[in-house]
């Protein structure tokens, strides 16, 4: 069920009545909203409940191990890395892995035959396997003790706002929310009811009216320059107001519920370097790579003895650091998809990653100091933002590499008016965002504790109804993240 | 201040090229410009090398503040 279906807001209305009817009694309550999140991930396939409650069971068993077996810590870390990445692998690779071998042996010769096996990716697997993995590396770390209690542990896993796509939860900020009891908060769950309402305007307003747009100019067959990079740059609006959107819906949908998640956005176009990006975008799933591989590969002993020039004897910093970039942004590419661009789009971001911090090296601190480098930096990591948005929609490397060899002069006067129009839609979609960041940097402090603040939001929220009403479609695009 | 928060101090000064930081067992990544991901991972090298035992990832991800560094180089060292 997604949060923007009609059905959506009926199932929360009765799941938001009785969660707080059953206030009083924390493990009835935890109880209820586990059942209530398995019935919503197996609204649309039943099987898909099969598969939340293997990975749950496996998690907490292997979190146990983990820290009841200290001599055999290593064997139940390494196995809940094999099962948890096995399971995701099989049903994210299958159909490449099927394909690739009948394509390389028609092409030695053989006759060879898919299977009519076409296994598709559950949505949500991905997420809940980087959420519960982190915790049974946090307990082998001694930083977290591994739960006893199944059901607390399955509505941590399982919390429904944030189990199709994040915010990845991290056990210590989400496992103590579960364990205590909650009271009602009335401003808290208004807090909640217009951060949902600004994720699904975000959703359904503007990703879902660029996505029309967008897709028009990427289908077409010979785009001009200018066609190309206003279909980029509408596709880097579309991205981030659908999956901003939908966190915010997530984050407002648990807050309702007296959770409180990550925040997964923090104005990433603003970011003024690649690693200040990292930062910004999908904050939750940076941090995880962050922690879980990036960090791992700069302090390995095994890497360091293996994946190191033999003549040199000892890494500098520099080069222990851009090769875990390498290795964490090639894994960020292969978790996109198993298509070339997104490896290559991974191994962009790796290569200016170091490129940025290898001139950021280079100057003078006095230079650093000497202003706010802001306004250069953030419209030249913007271009590079863009530049990677390209790559990370379009599938087709031919396409692509055509693409960036074009003349910026191609462009008949009727494409030059397409992409104009298309600019104007960027504008149009961009506006809301710039009035939010401008609301939340300047209007919302000075209304906070006045009497206008009840007045303000509720029009602002009434607004924001109408929209999404007026906007909404019946086939609305699924989000762009569900495929991941 | 300890010998070892004395020491540290040094180590930031030179990984942040700022030799105004002043540390106490309070500072935190949010107290010094530039404390991001990259920059961690060369004090904690750093720190390392000066301190003379290897650092283990664990040991990076569960330190909430300058203390808990502290405390973790004189367990190391007493180890």
């Amino acid at each position: 069920m997604s949060f923007v279906e009609p059905a959506f807001i009926q199932f929360l209305a009765v799941v938001f009545t009785i969660w707080w009817a059953l206030a009083r009694w924390r493990r009835v309550q935890n109880a209820f909203l586990a059942a209530v999140s398995l019935a919503f991930y197996g609204w649309v396939h039943v099987w898909l409940v099969g598969l939340l409650l293997y990975s749950t069971t496996l998690n907490f068993v292997l979190g146990l191990l983990v820290e009841r077996r200290p001599a055999q810590r290593r064997l139940w870390l390494g196995l809940a890395l094999v099962l948890n990445l096995g399971t995701l692998s099989f049903f994210k690779y299958f159909n490449f892995f099927q394909d690739s071998v009948v394509g390389a042996l028609q092409t030695l010769g053989f006759q060879a035959h898919a299977t009519t096996l076409q296994i598709f990716l559950p949505v949500g697997l991905s997420f809940y396997t980087f959420h519960a993995m982190a915790y049974v590396i946090d307990v082998g770390r001694n930083q977290f003790k591994a739960r006893t209690d199944p059901v607390d542990f399955l509505l941590f896993i399982g919390l429904f706002p944030q189990l199709v796509a994040g915010p990845i939860a991290r056990a210590h900020m989400l496992l103590p929310q579960v364990e205590t009891p909650r009271k009602f908060d009335a401003e808290k769950v208004g807090s909640g009811v217009g951060l949902a309402l600004w994720g699904a305007f975000k959703k359904v307003v503007i990703a879902d009216t660029m996505a029309r747009y967008v897709n028009i100019l990427y289908a077409h067959p010979n785009p001009s320059w200018a066609m190309i990079w206003a279909a980029a740059l509408g596709f880097t609006i579309q991205v981030l107001a659908d999956f901003s959107g939908y966190t915010d819906m997530a984050r407002g949908v648990a807050r309702m519920l007296g959770f409180e998640l990550l925040d997964n956005f923090n104005h990433p176009y603003l970011a003024s370097s690649p690693a200040d990006f990292w930062g910004r975008w999908h904050i939750s799933f940076s941090t995880w790579l962050r922690d879980y591989v990036y960090l791992p590969s700069c302090f390995s002993p095994w890497l360091d003895k293996w994946l190191k020039p033999p003549w040199v004897s000892e890494l500098s910093d520099f080069a222990v650091t851009t090769r875990a970039l390498f290795i964490t942004m090639f894994l960020s590419g292969l978790w996109h998809g198993s298509t070339a661009n997104y490896l290559v789009w991974g191994l962009y971001y790796a290569v200016i990653g170091t490129f940025w911090a290898w001139v950021a090296a280079k100057i003078p601190r006095k230079v650093k100091k000497q202003r706010d480098w802001r306004p250069v930096l953030v419209p030249l990591m913007f271009v590079h933002t863009l530049v990677g948005m390209m790559i990370f929609r379009e599938p087709s490397l031919t396409r692509l590499v055509s693409w960036f060899l074009r003349s910026p002069f191609d462009s008949t006067p009727d494409q030059l008016a397409v992409a104009g129009g298309m600019l104007m839609v960027c504008a149009a979609g961009a506006a809301p965002l710039l009035l939010a960041l401008a609301w939340e940097t300047r209007v919302a402090p000075r209304l906070e504790a006045t009497a206008w603040k009840l007045p303000v939001t509720t029009t602002a929220w009434a607004v924001a109804a109408v929209a999404i009403a007026s906007f909404y479609q019946s086939t609305v695009n699924d989000f762009v993240y569900f495929q991941f | 201040m300890s010998a070892t928060l004395d020491k540290l101090t040094t180590v930031f000064h030179d990984v942040f090229e700022d030799d105004d930081i002043v540390l106490t067992r309070e500072t935190t990544a949010a107290d010094i410009a530039g404390w991001d991901s990259l920059r961690n991972v060369m004090l904690m090298r750093k720190v390392g090398r000066t301190f003379g035992f290897p650092i283990d990832t664990s040991e990076v991800t569960g330190l909430k503040n300058v203390g808990a560094l502290v405390d973790m180089i004189d367990r190391k060292k007493g180890a």
